[in-house]
């Protein structure tokens, strides 16, 4: 051997496979750069950093979900039983009356729930069926006893307003069921009178009742002091009872 | 082993939670770390996985590096001898393959005598990884790295007198390998 081993072995440092490749030299630094962690915690800067990040995520995404789903309830005030934005409708209501704050805006509020419920049976529409009525009534009942049980609301108002209103109904069933003779039943046919085996609530052209006036719930709007009838009065600020006057 | 200033201070940075610092830190040791790996395994590509690993071991572990001890770069052969036995202990050791020539230019030497020192060097690359594992350490420490003796015994954690032992112990199995 020309030279010492020892000799060799200090050239070999020199070798050009003894160096690492550049692309994997490159490629490797990228990827533990990645992945590269510290085994230790987080500094207090890097965590609020991080916390920051997150909630500045959070509060977009909940702020998109206030506006997407503000449209939806909204949209949803004008469904009817059977829809399916009707959940959301009631959903919306039942926190409209947790967050009512006294008694008597929750007593309000849980009498206006309950004409609601009469408007969505009245409500006429040439195309409704014996089984949308049937399941408006069903709210409404379900309304009323919920309103009656209903935590913070004065619970002989609720009452002395849902017998009101089942007056209401039955006078608007009377007036159903002595008017119109055609009722389009869940098969689509029309069945004279209305009247079928089973079939509660025939729903002909539906007239109101000549005594009785029914006012579209505004929860915005003061009714006209004029119009009579079963009238629902708004509270003013201050107020802690709404009105209501019987039909004559 | 020399305390490098530079290497104490970028591993300061690293502890600090600095993350820009252990980019530095890779660069400024990938090259010794590969060539360590690189004369104990027996394929460029096991030398590029390996030392790829043992980065990612120093990066999880760096935290808990106490810099009143050994230093950084003993620490961080230590975390490479590691590594190495792991992966001879998961990976039976073929017989080694014939090499390419290896081509070192020597100007002041004819073409024959080149050749005779490219094929003297193929052979030695050949017969480290066929050393045990103590030997090849030293041999590689020793004579490529050209750490000297405390630091080599900071690294192998292993009295000063004993790696001189080892060392010419080395030097012997190497050439009983060679058969020269």
């Amino acid at each position: 051997m020309k030279q010492s081993l020892e000799d060799i072995l200090r050239t070999m440092k020199t070798i050009p496979e003894a160096a690492p490749r550049a692309t994997f030299q490159e490629n490797a630094r990228i990827r533990l750069m990645n992945t590269a962690f510290i085994g230790r915690r987080a500094s207090i800067l890097e965590r609020i950093h991080l916390t920051y990040h997150i909630a500045r995520l959070v509060g977009g995404f909940a702020l998109a979900s206030v506006f997407v789903g503000g449209a939806v309830v909204y949209a949803a005030q004008y469904s009817k039983p059977g829809n399916p934005l009707y959940p959301i409708k009631t959903a919306s209501e039942q926190a409209a009356l947790h967050l009512a704050p006294t008694t008597g805006l929750k007593t309000s509020v849980a009498t206006i729930l309950i004409d609601r419920r009469v408007q969505e049976v009245t409500d006429g529409r040439d195309d409704r069926t014996s089984e949308d009525v049937e399941r408006a009534v069903s709210s409404f009942n379900d309304t009323v006893h919920s309103m009656e049980q209903a935590k913070g609301v004065d619970a002989s108002e609720v009452e002395t307003h849902a017998k009101a209103a089942e007056k209401t109904l039955e006078s608007f069933r009377q007036s159903t069921q002595h008017g119109g003779t055609d009722t389009k039943s869940d098969d689509g046919k029309n069945h004279e009178e209305g009247r079928q085996s089973g079939d509660r609530h025939p729903t002909p052209e539906i007239t109101p009742h000549p005594t009785i006036e029914l006012q579209h719930v505004d929860l915005s709007a003061t009714p006209p002091a004029d119009v009579k009838g079963i009238q629902i009065e708004i509270p003013r600020s201050g107020d802690q009872k709404g009105e209501t006057s019987r039909d004559e | 082993m020399r305390r490098d200033s530079t290497i104490d201070h970028i591993v300061a940075r690293c502890k600090a939670a600095d993350r820009s610092a252990l980019g530095e830190l890779y660069d400024a040791l990938v090259a010794r770390v590969y060539r360590f790996v690189y004369f104990r395994v027996t394929s460029r590509e096991d030398a590029e996985d390996l030392t790829e690993q043992i980065f990612v071991r120093i990066f999880e572990h760096i935290g808990q590096f106490d810099e009143r001890g050994i230093p950084f770069e003993a620490w961080v052969f230590r975390i490479a001898r590691n590594m190495i036995i792991d992966f001879y202990r998961e990976h039976k050791v073929a017989v080694v393959p014939l090499e390419e020539a290896l081509h070192v230019p020597d100007p002041g030497t004819s073409p024959e005598e080149q050749t005779v020192t490219a094929l003297q060097m193929e052979d030695v690359r050949s017969a480290i990884p066929k050393l045990p594992e103590t030997y090849g350490e030293i041999i590689v420490l020793k004579f490529i790295e050209e750490l000297d003796n405390e630091e080599i015994s900071r690294i192998l954690e292993k009295p000063v007198s004993h790696v001189r032992v080892l060392q010419s112990r080395a030097i012997q199995k190497l050439k009983e390998i060679l058969r020269v």
